[in-house]
Order: structure tokens, then C-alpha cells, then sequence
């Protein structure tokens, strides 16, 4: 059976050296920059995610995402909603806002695991995940905040370490994400240089995610179709420190 | 249709898709709509894009000139951050490797994205034999696999098939009302695979890229069928063949640029996820346990052959397929096993042998258009030629050793081959006799020409004349016709 040693000796034997050498790095690619002023890395960036059928608003209060939100609520039953633990939600005190018209809010794996029994806890949260899973189901709106956008292209980056966002923005057939447009860089390449410095420094975070538009397939025929697997929608709200 | 390896019956294969009416439709739609798409992400980037294919291709080629150490590098790296890695020589021990995991942790089904790694291996068969039930959940994969059928396309495995098609499919094993609408069939196929993905206790992907410097997979996808299959389960296995390393993350800015555009024209794909490591606490999401499963199966022999080292540096992103006049015409199926088109041809020989694929190197009239869409600027039509050679070396090795021909077919498969190369011989000296003088070049023409009238422009060598026009000879040759005209002036 093969193993480390075995295959890695292989490979040197196939490369005609009997040693591992660490090579020099390949000197380090810088393309063109881009110059931008901030305005014109946000209408890009709009531009863009309307090309990948996303909705995208500009927005200048907390009062604002509460309006957006209540137009997406359906009017004559009690919502599930799925709310990220994102520093920049928890402080437009949307989860209130939402509990008081009578939605349903569905708290994060770190509440919901307060509030279930040692039983579910234990065994390495194997059933506190199940039981997760079946409430996440149920919510019809997902909402996160992303760490930053890429204006070429129109996606949005979320970081595990910042918040819980894998199902969230994933699961329920809505994705609402706010996102801060001082956090728009120019390329994939000042992200990857950016979130390189910011986060994979010390200690990497489990996930990091882009998300450029609804989830899509092309698969029969090659008719593009939305809401596959993940959200049918996305509604991006852009801000600029929202109080 | 079954899954028994058919590179061995290509020319049958292509003829029949050849008089495949629906297939043929589907093919020119797929691959135009393909190319086009292609062509117009390409031109956004601009005259950058050359310069990010010799990037991506620069570091492919030092990846590969030192991979002992970036995969060192990159499994020190997975289990450092609470991963597995298993290293397994061939499809055997990978798959034996899932199963016994399966086994041991009691799961039963297992839920799977895209992979070709996984089609390579058969992992699919392995599992079912070891009781476990593995469903694909890439869309038109689940469609392949409730049709019993193999891909035949690297990005878009049912364009073979009509909505017609996937209709009666549905109908007929998911048992709900027949409807021919996308949208009605696409939701039909979300709900029965979200109730798979949430009794799933293993998730199964390949990996589209591993960096080295992190211990971080990314996976490449439009759907989301990924991120449900690694998030839900509480198990990730991720299959990469051992070329899939590369150094760094900022290596990502070039690959993620290159990927999509060459793959569906799209500028990003809809998600793009970076995974690294298992969840630190119960309250965390993402998998568990996360095992990496690193095959060779043939591939430190690519790495060994200097002349087809660089059909490890392939992304999988079907462009030189869509760009193909025989991938046009034939389809996947054709190809005989999971990699169809010009890269197929590349990789099917050394990974099943090169006698089971011995017609694929020929089948290409080298073109060079896959070299000019390859965003890693793989040189197909080079490995095709090499193929070629070490083919019929090898068909050459083969008659001289005659381990298991009778005596007598062996030689006459000496005298056959020792006829056909003493009559190459006589034929190329008399071509450089002919063209020593022009006296010698004239009557020689004269000669064609006459011969040519004889046998009405066909000459008489069947299997090269059948297919391909002679171009008619003038009556007269120029040197005929300029020295008449030079008589008449004078």
C-alpha cells in the first residue's frame, strides 16, 4: 500500500533527484493596478452582480434594511428567518426589529446550542447539528454580511471566522447580504492579497466563500436556471457605515 | 448503455454517433453556445489574458518540477489543521480506503459532488458494493446517474441529452407527473436532493485546486451542490489526483480568472469555496472529519515521461472539447471512457494503457485549436504525436517479443512490417531521386497527370483516398505554360 514516503519518493525518482529540495518561489505577480476612485469600484461592482441576476440596493440607514427586509416578508404568515451573528447585524438590531413583527428568528448554532439539552450537546455536536438542520430548513430568508466584495466581477466574500455564514446563506431560498462598500476592492487579485494579510496569516478560517449571484445550473439543455441547490435570490445591500 | 471501458471499440463508437441525428443537434448547439461564451469572457480581460495563461502555465510547470514538496507541504499542512490525508497508488486502495470508512463510521449514504477523480476511480460501483448508496447532486450528474450512463461532456455531462429526455427519466424513476418544464423538472430534482443531502452522513468532492502554503481546497461551482455537500455532513472526503497542488494562495488570482471564463465564459462562478481544516469547536460549522484522499493512479509515470509531463498541468475546464472538429462531431461517448475531446486523447492512453486506447492519439487532424483555447497552454497536438510514436514503438515491441502470438502470426507480422519498411524506403528514394533535376520533376509530373486522368482523380489506395478529394492536376503544368507563352511572344 502506498504511503507519504513511498509516493513522494516515486515522485523523485519520476523528477530524477533522490532529495527533497525546497525550491526558490516563483517572484511574485503583480498585474496591472487598477485606479479607481471609490465611487467607480461600487458602480462596478453593482453593475456587475446585476449581470449575474443579483439585486442590489444602496442603502444609508439601518432603517433602510428594515424596509427592504419587510418587503420581502410574506405578508400574511409568520416568517422563518435565519440571521447571521455578523457584528454589523447584531448592531442594526435587526433581530429585534424582526421579532417584534412576529417573525420567527432562528438564533445561531452558538444560541441554538444553549438552548438545547446536554443530550443533543454531546457526542461532538453530531445531534445538535441534526437538529440545526431541521430548523434551517424551515426559514424562508437567509441574511449574512459579507467582509468584502470584488468590484470585476461582482461577488461577495464571507469569512467563516467574522460569522456563521456557510448555511445561512446557502439553505433558505433568500439571500439577503449586506456588505460595507468601503470593503469593495478592485480585483480578485487585491482580494486574494488582502484576505491573505487579513486572515491566513495566523490561523486560516475553516471557510471562506465567494458568491457571485443566485445559485445556477445550465445542466439540461443549457437553459440557465436559478435556485438549483442554493438561494433563487440574492439582494445585496451596499452601505457606507450604517448607524 | 453501461459503464465497461469501450476505448477499445472507438471507430464503431464514432460511427454510430456519427448517424445520431439528436446528438448531432445537441453537439453544435453545445459546443457554439460553449465557444462563444468562451470567446467573450476572454476578450473582457483583454490583452491580459496572455499574459495570465503563461502566469498559469509558469506555475503549473515549477508545481509540478517540484511536487514532492509542495504535496509534503500541503498534507503536513491538512493534518496539522485536524485533517487526514491517505495516499493511495491506484483506484483499488482509494476506494477501498472509503469504503472501510463508511463502513467503520456507519454511514450509508453518501452524498457527492462533480468529480472526475471519483469517475476515474468508479467510486460510485465501490461504495455500492460496501452497502453504502452514493448520489451525485451536480445536477446533469444526477441525470447521468438515473440514466445509468457516463458524462459526456467535463462541465456539462447531459448535454447529450433533450428535456424530452430527462422528463421521461424523472417520470420514470422518481415517479412524479411528467413535465418537459426546466424550471418544474430542476425544482422537482432540489427537493429530492435536499432530502438526501440532510440524511447524508458523508460528503464526497474532488478538489479543483490544494494550496500548499495553507493546506486550503478549493472547489469551483455554479449550483451550491458543494457547499450543501461539504457543510451538511459531518463527513468530507475530498479525492485529488497528486498533480491538483499548487504553492500558494495568490497563485488562486491567476487559476480563478482563468477557470470559469474557460469553462461556461462566466466572469466567476456562482460559488467558489476555500476549505481548510475541520471545525475547532460543536458550535462551529463544516464538517468533523475531513479526509484527503491523494492518488497517483498512474500519474508519477506522466511526471516520469518528459514528453507528457504537462498533461498533469490540465484544470478540467473542457474548453479544448468545445473548440475540437472531432469532439464537434463525435461527442463523449465516442471517446469510449470519462475524458472525452483532445485532453481525453491525451490522458486516456496513459491512464488505461496505451494498447486499450491505442485509435484515440490518431483520431485529431492536429489543428492546434485546443493549444490556442488551453488556459494552461497544454501542447495537445505534441502529446498526440508523441502518443503516436510511443504506440506504434510499442505495437513494433510487441511483434519482436511475440510473448503471446503463435509463431506464425508472429511472423508474419515481421515479414508485413519488414515489407512496409522497405517499401517507405524505395518510396523515399525514389521521391529524392525525382526531385534531384527538373528534367526528372517534369516527367514525373507529366506521369501523375496522365495517371491521375486514368484512375478518374481516385487513386487506388482505399483507406487513404476514400475520404479525402484529390485536387484535380491542370492539364498542363506552369513550367508547360509559361515556356508557350514565352514561344508566342517571340
Amino acid at each position: 500500500m502506498a504511503d507519504k514516503q513511498e509516493t513522494l519518493a516515486r515522485i523523485r525518482a519520476a523528477l530524477g533527484r533522490d532529495k527533497t529540495i525546497a525550491p526558490k518561489p516563483l517572484a511574485s505577480f503583480t498585474p496591472r493596478a487598477v485606479n479607481a476612485t471609490d465611487e467607480e469600484l461600487t458602480s462596478r461592482f453593482c453593475l456587475e452582480l446585476e449581470r449575474v441576476s443579483a439585486r442590489v440596493t444602496r442603502i444609508s440607514s439601518a432603517d433602510e434594511i428594515k424596509n427592504y427586509l419587510k418587503s420581502l416578508l410574506p405578508k400574511d404568515a409568520p416568517a422563518t428567518v435565519a440571521v447571521s451573528d455578523s457584528r454589523a447585524l447584531i448592531d442594526a438590531g435587526l433581530r429585534e426589529w424582526l421579532a417584534e413583527r412576529g417573525a420567527n428568528i432562528l438564533p445561531t448554532l452558538k444560541e441554538f446550542a444553549s438552548s438545547q439539552s446536554p443530550r443533543v450537546n454531546g457526542n461532538n455536536g453530531a445531534e445538535l447539528m441534526e437538529s440545526y438542520k431541521r430548523e434551517l430548513v424551515q426559514a424562508s430568508i437567509g441574511v449574512t454580511s459579507a467582509d468584502y466584495g470584488i468590484a470585476d466581477t461582482g461577488t461577495l466574500v464571507l469569512v467563516s471566522g467574522s460569522e456563521q455564514h456557510r448555511l445561512i446563506s446557502l439553505v433558505p431560498p433568500v439571500h439577503v447580504c449586506l456588505l460595507d462598500s468601503k470593503r469593495i476592492v478592485a480585483t480578485l487579485h487585491d482580494l486574494i492579497t488582502r484576505a491573505r494579510a487579513e486572515h491566513y496569516s495566523n490561523r486560516a478560517p475553516q471557510a471562506m466563500t465567494f458568491i457571485t449571484g443566485p445559485s445556477r445550473t445550465a445542466d439540461i439543455e443549457l437553459t440557465l436556471t436559478l435556485g438549483v441547490h442554493g438561494p433563487r435570490e440574492l439582494h445585496v445591500l451596499l452601505h457606507s457605515h450604517v448607524q | 448503455m453501461n459503464h465497461e471501458i469501450q476505448t477499445e471499440t472507438f471507430v464503431e463508437n464514432y460511427r454510430r454517433a456519427l448517424v445520431n441525428a439528436q446528438l448531432q443537434r445537441a453537439l453544435s448547439n453545445a459546443t457554439a453556445k460553449f465557444t462563444i461564451g468562451r470567446r467573450l469572457a476572454v476578450m473582457s480581460v483583454g490583452e491580459d489574458w496572455e499574459i495570465l495563461r503563461a502566469r498559469a502555465r509558469e506555475i503549473k510547470e515549477h508545481a509540478g518540477n517540484n511536487l514532492d514538496y509542495y504535496l509534503d507541504q500541503f498534507t503536513t499542512n491538512v493534518e496539522r489543521l485536524g485533517g487526514r490525508v491517505f495516499w493511495a497508488r491506484d483506484s483499488a486502495e482509494a476506494n477501498n480506503y472509503i469504503a472501510s470508512l463508511a463502513r467503520e463510521r456507519g454511514a450509508t449514504l453518501a452524498v457527492k459532488s462533480k468529480s472526475m477523480m471519483t469517475e476515474e476511480i468508479e467510486l460510485n460501483r465501490a461504495l455500492a458494493r460496501a452497502g453504502v448508496e452514493a448520489v451525485e447532486t451536480d445536477l446533469g450528474e444526477y441525470i447521468i446517474q438515473l440514466a445509468d450512463e457516463r458524462p459526456s461532456h467535463i462541465i456539462a455531462p447531459a448535454i447529450h441529452k433533450t428535456r424530452g429526455d430527462v422528463a421521461d427519466l424523472f417520470t420514470e424513476k422518481l415517479n412524479f407527473e411528467r413535465t418537459e418544464e426546466i424550471e418544474r423538472m430542476t425544482a422537482l430534482a432540489r427537493r429530492v436532493l435536499r432530502e438526501r443531502f440532510a440524511r447524508a452522513d458523508m460528503g464526497v468532492t474532488g478538489a479543483n485546486f490544494a494550496i500548499a502554503e495553507t493546506g486550503t481546497i478549493v472547489l469551483v461551482e455554479n449550483e451550491g451542490n458543494i457547499r450543501m455537500t461539504t457543510s451538511l455532513p459531518r463527513m468530507h472526503v475530498a479525492l485529488m489526483g497528486i498533480e491538483k497542488v499548487i504553492p500558494r494562495l495568490e497563485d488562486l488570482a491567476v487559476f480563478l480568472r482563468l477557470l470559469p471564463r474557460s469553462a461556461s465564459g462566466q466572469q466567476m462562478s456562482a460559488y467558489v469555496s476555500f476549505l481548510t481544516g475541520v471545525k475547532r469547536a460543536a458550535t462551529e460549522e463544516g464538517p468533523d472529519e475531513l479526509h484527503v484522499v491523494i492518488l497517483d493512479n498512474g500519474r508519477v509515470d506522466m511526471l516520469a515521461n518528459e514528453h507528457l509531463r504537462e498533461s498533469l498541468y490540465c484544470i478540467r475546464c473542457g474548453a479544448c472539447l468545445n473548440v475540437c472538429p472531432v469532439y464537434q462531431k463525435i461527442g463523449g461517448h465516442a471517446y469510449g471512457w470519462i475524458y472525452p475531446g483532445p485532453i481525453g486523447s491525451v490522458l486516456t492512453p496513459q491512464l488505461l494503457g496505451r494498447e486499450r486506447a491505442a485509435n484515440l492519439p490518431f483520431a485529431s487532424s492536429l489543428c492546434g485549436a485546443c493549444r490556442e483555447a488551453c488556459p494552461v497552454k497544454i501542447n495537445i497536438p505534441d502529446m498526440l504525436l508523441r502518443l503516436r510514436y510511443e504506440i506504434k514503438e510499442g505495437d513494433e515491441a510487441d511483434s519482436q517479443r511475440h510473448n503471446d502470438k503463435p509463431i506464425e502470426r508472429w511472423l508474419f507480422a515481421k515479414i508485413k512490417n519488414r515489407f512496409a519498411k522497405s517499401a517507405e524506403r524505395a518510396a523515399f528514394k525514389l521521391w529524392a531521386a525525382t526531385m534531384k533535376t527538373p528534367a526528372r520533376f517534369e516527367r514525373a509530373a507529366r506521369l501523375a497527370r496522365l495517371a491521375a486522368q486514368a484512375f478518374d482523380n481516385r487513386l487506388p489506395f482505399a483507406r487513404w483516398t476514400a475520404t479525402r478529394d484529390l485536387p484535380p492536376l491542370a492539364a498542363r503544368s506552369f513550367r508547360e505554360e509559361w515556356a508557350s507563352r514565352e514561344n508566342k511572344k517571340s
